[in-house]
């Protein structure tokens, strides 16, 4: 691995340096050589040492300078430096990250988010109680009191009747941990159902893909890692719009001479900086996958060593079940408890929900060709030593039950997808596939990076899954410059000898008396409508533009909404959701009250850097007051700056250098003194898989009945090559997520409008043509759902028979309907059977014609 | 409506300016009218002679108005005078000298009954000079493809003579009998004319296109003007009202242009 | 007399990615009033901002960020009528005096690159400062500190050893419209 030296000079220019400073704390602490390194290099650019060691530029008079972390979704967390004057928060810029030079960021979105959370057109100002029709918009304004006595009348009778009738809805708008959790620990309170998010909002296919193969949700290489990669995959994931705190370090690795490609079906913000664009037809990132996997097992260019230490690849499947075959006491058993489903009971909504390493791993079973019999699964490191060679192919006759291994059954999958095949079904010139195939594996190393783009469809597992296997097949997880990325960049804190008390002091928060009834949100539609698990007679809803962001739109609501007698929301923002509820309380932003996001390395800290506007309050404050009322006020004794200290008050090492003061009220974030700040990867030397088996697990046994036991490719659930369905609706529909939204909240900052003012249809115009459509003019796009109007953007970033829009656009902004009138809500019985389905929002066909 | 808006003071300025400058430059070239001089027309009456420059330096001075509502701090209008090196500046300082010389022309017309030709001359150089100047100065815009064509600066003067010899037919409703001013105004049409084809062919050239307009003005100004100005020099229309249509066909056809001018550039 | 300095800037559009973090954090942090932009952006090679341009499936997709050139030989400057405009010896920076300023407007006809924008809420002209302030404190221009691509690299064109110079000549930097001749401080890669 490269050092950090040769890092920072890479990516950053030598004049004028900003993002370079260190604390004082880092510096003199010198928590690595890298810091070192760098801030030396800093000072010898000839900056004065006293201004490299301040935080920031001086505020000028009349000003204060304040900080946040950013916590709205999407993958970055920024360290946000703000300005205040006369009580008004002026501007934004980056704000520096501790031991991580060149780091500093702020987007567009965060900068301008201040303009629209000190407008108070925008921003629910007070209490409101709905007078008109829902969806009316029609509102009284009420006090507090009035509006907590309400709700906790209608939400006391709910509870005394059944209190898992009374659901809280909490989803991403405001990730920091008090407001993000509030109030769903209020449902664990007096319990309530909270709902498991990742399914309805589109995420989950990415954890179920990355679990069925690591075992983890998330796992992902350092973004700096990349300067160690000859080649870079951007596969489905727009990084320069969605994670734009990572985007440098990309730049960094193509100057270092890594080729960047990019595999999405449009020509996304990141594929301009990349060498190779690749349009594939959405809903086929399997196929792709699984034809480069066929490409270069094909030309025995697979990496058999790694496969059969590090993966499941020589494991002996049972040809009568297909399930594992597993050995007690050198003698075959029938399949054993470990194959109930792995991830049951870690469906979490917290990014570090995961499985159990190898809970079975003692059972499962190698064919070792050095004795010919088959054995128990050996460790890596055996394997290395030369203790056994375990067969990677074959069909063996173990106690006279038949079994092939797990790769053969790979192997069987992959083949049926030849370049001529996968050229087809992804819209990419078979040509195409076999260079891609032969770049990909000659690269050595080749780092892949996936997006949640690809896996918004109908059995959303298999696009990481498939992926990720593809990664393994080559030989690149856990190698520096390799890996098959999701999400974040992968920061980490040095063991402390001796200590195992925890970092951050939940205790409190985390004692809740009762616990939450926690249901996988694929279900909430059935449960309001035919109180299917669990029925809704009081719904609040907070951090959540539910109505805007879930799929089919008017089935919320003419059916779902209608059927919940009572919805609280809590938000900053008039959204359409808001609309349609029956209290809507005025929530506060990050800028204006107390939080934590807890990212290693740093603790990153909110507080009220402005006055919260009108009457608005935090979500612990709006609970806090709820709880009065509904006898868990126990629970809820701390003002949110009492919870954040407590949150960081352990004797743990971490916080020796802690200052609060210069720490958490000047500057807004603190590099831990137990922090490492090297990139880091994940899997390194083949560990860290959490999967039963212990390790890279691309076979699945649980879905042997669903026919998908290996990754595999099936079309779409809307699937536009045949039917009906594609006959009248031949254009495959999907939305993006780009530089102007991460999801409603931004919609629109006014500066934002001279980047784009209204909602656009992306278009080829080879689609355009055919029907008589020009750049810039008003079209329909509608199937049986619903329709939208808006303006069609033709561009030739677009493959054929696919069209575009950007999410998080809300009804205002369509010349008619919205979006997320055409999309569905169709459960998955694998996905169901796995975890829960994940809303295939790209999974959909409509048509197009003139308005 | 809001190009009209923003295009509106321009077209002001120009125009009204341009009336005035074109007709010093006509009267110069043609001998002057209503001057009372020795070689005027019969037909002219010495009690008016200080109608012309009344005439021109009203709408001079409505043309200067034209251009503070172009500002957006028009009381500090007299900073605009500072940079010699700029266009605008100098259509100040020229525009201050043609009014100066109007005043002059004026006050010899009020006391004497009618100023020396060489005030007229003098009025003539400077009027050119603040044709030119008004034409260099959309002719530097590099960052307005449209105005920074070869055409601009004829665009302007030769629009200028057609206004100031129909302003002239006007003021003289005898003088298009005479000829020399019935041909002055066709030679500015047909001049003007060529003009009008050399700019539509530079917004081709670039990508724009206000053919449209650029043809409407042909058909209004040159033709319509010409015509009308040969029909009265033949006798076919009455003198006053030929005059009258010669001045308003003529102006009408340079707004036209000037707004397509305009227009084109801001768009 | 202090050490005169050219400050200039190199932009590498082969690393934008057409966000537009460089407008944005321009408007909000220099607070531009109004719809007034000192920043701005364009397709590198086409007439729609966003558009690919040339045929599925190798279009290209290019940006080519805008802002003043703090040129050497400045139009607005030369062509401003009250002197408003100037451009500052030691620094090189061109700006606009807003108390002098009669708001004609010319500076942004002028200008090849129309940098200069009309504040419609003073009702005066503004531009880009190359964020003199900060840059007197040795702090990068708040579209340098926010490009999330490093695509902008700022500092001292007379200083053979500064980023930007070093990057003009490995890259082989070339100012935009050199033939308007107005002698940019800005160059493209």
């Amino acid at each position: 691995m490269k050092n950090g030296e040769t890092y920072v000079g890479t990516r950053e220019p030598e004049y004028f340096t900003r993002d370079g400073k260190l604390t004082r704390r880092t510096f003199i602490k010198g928590v690595g050589a890298i810091t070192v390194a760098s801030a030396l290099g800093f000072g010898a650019r000839g900056i004065g040492a006293g201004e490299a060691l301040a935080d920031e530029a001086p505020a000028a008079a009349g000003e204060r300078a304040v900080h946040a972390v950013c916590t709205v979704n999407c993958t970055s967390r920024c360290h946000l430096r703000g300005t205040v004057r006369d009580g008004k928060l002026v501007r934004v810029e980056p704000g520096d990250m501790p031991g991580r030079p060149g780091y500093a960021n702020a987007c567009l979105r965060s900068m301008s988010y201040i303009q629209r959370l000190q407008d108070e057109n925008a921003r629910v100002m007070y209490p409101m109680r709905r007078t008109g029709e829902r969806g009316s918009g029609e509102f009284e304004r009420i006090t507090w009191d009035e509006a907590i006595d309400e709700i906790a009348e209608k939400l006391n009778a709910v509870l005394a009747k059944n209190p898992q009738a009374a659901s809280f809805y909490s989803f991403t708008g405001d990730l920091g941990k008090l407001s993000w959790e509030a109030p769903t620990r209020f449902a664990a309170t007096v319990g309530a159902t909270t709902w498991d998010i990742e399914g309805i909002m589109g995420d989950h296919g990415a954890s179920m893909g990355m679990t069925m193969v690591f075992g983890t949700h998330r796992g992902a290489h350092d973004s700096r890692d990349y300067l160690n990669s000859k080649l870079l995959i951007a596969w489905g994931r727009n990084v320069a719009d969605t994670h734009t705190s990572e985007l440098r370090d990309y730049v960094a690795a193509r100057k270092n001479g890594a080729k960047l490609i990019v595999i999405d079906p449009r020509q996304c913000s990141t594929a301009a900086i990349a060498d190779e664009w690749i349009p594939i037809n959405p809903q086929t990132d399997p196929a792709l996958a699984l034809g480069m996997m066929n490409w270069i097992i094909g030309h025995d260019l697979h990496a058999k060593g790694k496969l059969v230490e590090e993966s499941v690849a020589p494991y002996l499947i049972r040809e009568d079940d297909g399930t594992y075959l597993r050995m007690v006491d050198g003698t075959v058993v029938a399949t054993a408890d470990g194959a109930e489903a792995a991830e049951a009971g870690s469906i979490g909504t917290a990014p570090a929900a995961q499985g159990t390493a190898g809970a079975g791993a003692g059972t499962y079973v190698i064919w070792d060709e050095l004795t010919g019999a088959a054995m128990s699964a050996p460790e890596a490191d055996a394997i290395k030593g030369g203790a056994a060679r375990p067969a990677l192919s074959g069909s063996f006759t173990v106690d006279g039950v038949a079994c092939r291994t797990a790769f053969d059954h790979l192997v069987d999958a992959c083949s049926e997808y030849t370049p001529e095949r996968t050229g087809e079904i992804c819209g990419i010139e078979p040509a195409v596939v076999e260079r891609l195939s032969k770049e990909y594996i000659e690269a050595q190393p080749a780092g892949i990076r996936m997006g949640q783009g690809m896996q918004r469809v109908y059995h959303s597992y298999a696009p990481f899954r498939t992926v990720a296997t593809l990664a393994m097949v080559a030989g690149y997880i856990g190698v520096p410059g390799g890996g098959a990325s999701h999400a974040g960049g992968t920061a980490t804190n040095k063991p402390v000898a001796g200590y195992t008390g925890p970092v951050y002091d939940y205790s409190d928060w985390s004692n809740t008396g009762k616990k939450a009834n926690l249901v996988p949100s694929s279900q909430v539609y059935s449960a309001a409508v035919d109180h299917d698990p669990v029925p809704i007679d009081f719904l609040w809803i907070a951090n959540s533009n539910f109505v805007n962001m879930s799929p089919d739109s008017n089935r919320i609501i003419n059916e779902v909404i209608p059927a919940i007698d009572f919805i609280v929301t809590a938000d900053p923002w008039w959204t359409w959701t808001a609309k349609y509820s029956d209290i809507v309380l005025p929530a506060s932003t990050y800028w204006e009250h107390w939080d934590l996001v807890d990212r290693s390395p740093w603790a990153m800290f909110n507080q009220p850097a402005i006055e919260p506007m009108g009457e608005s309050k935090s979500d612990v404050e709006i609970m806090s007051l709820l709880a009065k009322k509904t006898g868990v006020e126990a629970y809820w004794d701390k003002t949110d700056e009492e919870w954040v200290r407590q949150f960081v008050s352990t004797d743990h090492p971490a916080w020796d250098d802690l200052d609060w003061d210069r720490d958490v009220v000047e500057q807004g974030i603190y590099g831990r003194s137990d922090a490492l700040y090297d990139p880091a990867i994940v899997y390194a030397d083949g560990a860290g898989y959490k999967t039963d088996t212990g390790k890279f697990e691309f076979y699945t046994e649980t879905l042997v009945e669903f026919d998908d036991e290996v990754p595999t490719w099936k079309p779409p659930c809307e699937d536009p090559r045949e039917g009906d369905l594609a006959q009248k609706y031949p254009l495959v529909y999907i939305q993006y997520h780009d530089r102007l939204n991460v999801h409603t909240q931004h919609i629109l900052n006014p500066a934002l409008e001279v980047v784009q003012d209204e909602p656009l249809l992306q278009m080829n115009p080879v689609d355009a043509e055919a029907r008589g459509i020009a750049h810039g003019d008003v079209v329909r796009v509608k199937n049986d759902r619903g329709d939208m109007k808006i303006r069609a953007f033709l561009t030739e970033g677009i493959v054929p028979g696919t069209v575009a829009t950007q999410s998080g656009w809300t009804p205002d902004y369509f010349i008619e309907g919205c979006y997320q009138n055409l999309t569905h809500h169709t459960i998955c019985d694998a996905e169901e059977a796995y975890s829960m389905t994940n809303s295939a929002f790209y999974d959909v066909l409509v048509e197009v014609e003139r308005a | 409506m809001n190009m009209i808006m923003h295009v509106l003071p321009l077209l002001v300025f120009t125009t009204f300016a341009g009336l005035a400058a074109g007709a010093y430059v006509v009267d110069a070239l043609c001998g002057g009218l209503r001057t009372g001089g020795s070689d005027a027309s019969p037909s002219a009456a010495p009690c008016c002679a200080w109608l012309f420059p009344l005439v021109c330096l009203v709408l001079l001075g409505v043309g200067l108005c034209g251009t503070l509502a172009h500002l957006g701090q028009p009381l500090r209008f007299a900073n605009g005078m500072a940079n010699p090196g700029s266009m605008i500046a100098q259509e100040a300082y020229w525009s201050i000298a043609f009014g100066v010389v109007i005043v002059i022309d004026l006050a010899f017309a009020k006391v004497k009954g009618a100023p020396p030709r060489p005030v007229r001359w003098v009025g003539a150089v400077v009027a050119v000079g603040l044709m030119i100047v008004t034409g260099l100065a959309y002719y530097h815009s590099l960052g307005l493809p449209a105005w920074s064509g070869a055409a601009t600066v004829p665009l302007f003067v030769l629009g200028d003579l057609a206004l100031g010899a129909g302003l002239c037919a006007l003021l003289d409703r005898g003088a298009l009998a005479s000829g020399k001013l019935a041909c002055a105004n066709v030679a500015a049409q047909i001049a003007f004319a060529a003009v009008l084809v050399a700019f539509g062919l530079h917004l081709a050239r670039i990508g724009a296109d206000m053919t449209g307009l650029l043809v409407a003005a042909g058909v209004v100004g040159p033709l319509a003007a010409s015509v009308a100005a040969g029909a009265t020099h033949a006798g076919k229309l009455p003198a006053q009202a030929g005059a009258v249509a010669v001045c308003a066909f003529a102006t009408v056809g340079v707004v036209l242009a000037r707004y397509a001018f305009f227009a084109a550039g801001m768009m | 007399m202090a050490e005169q300095k050219h400050y200039g800037m190199v932009i590498d559009t082969q690393y934008c990615v057409g966000c537009q973090t460089c407008t944005v954090s321009c408007k909000i942090s220099n607070e531009v009033p109004g719809s007034a932009h000192w920043n701005h952006l364009e397709s590198l090679d086409g007439e729609v901002l966003y558009q690919s341009t040339g045929t599925f499936p190798r279009p290209t997709l290019a940006f080519r960020p805008l802002l003043c050139n703090h040129c050497e030989d400045p139009a607005c400057v030369n062509n401003c009528p009250s002197g408003a405009m100037r451009k500052d010896p030691d620094t090189g920076i061109v700006s606009v005096n807003q108390d002098v300023c009669i708001a004609c407007g010319y500076c942004s006809w002028v200008c090849p690159y129309g940098a200069p924008s009309m504040n419609d809420v003073d009702h005066v002209m503004s531009k880009c400062t190359f964020c003199a302030e900060r840059v007197a404190e040795g702090i990068d221009p708040y579209c340098v500190a926010a490009c999330p691509a490093n695509a902008r690299v700022f500092g001292d064109l007379n200083d053979p050893e500064s980023a930007p110079s070093k990057l003009m000549q490995e890259r082989h930097a070339e100012p935009y419209l050199p033939e308007a001749g107005t002698r940019p401080s800005v160059y493209y890669v």
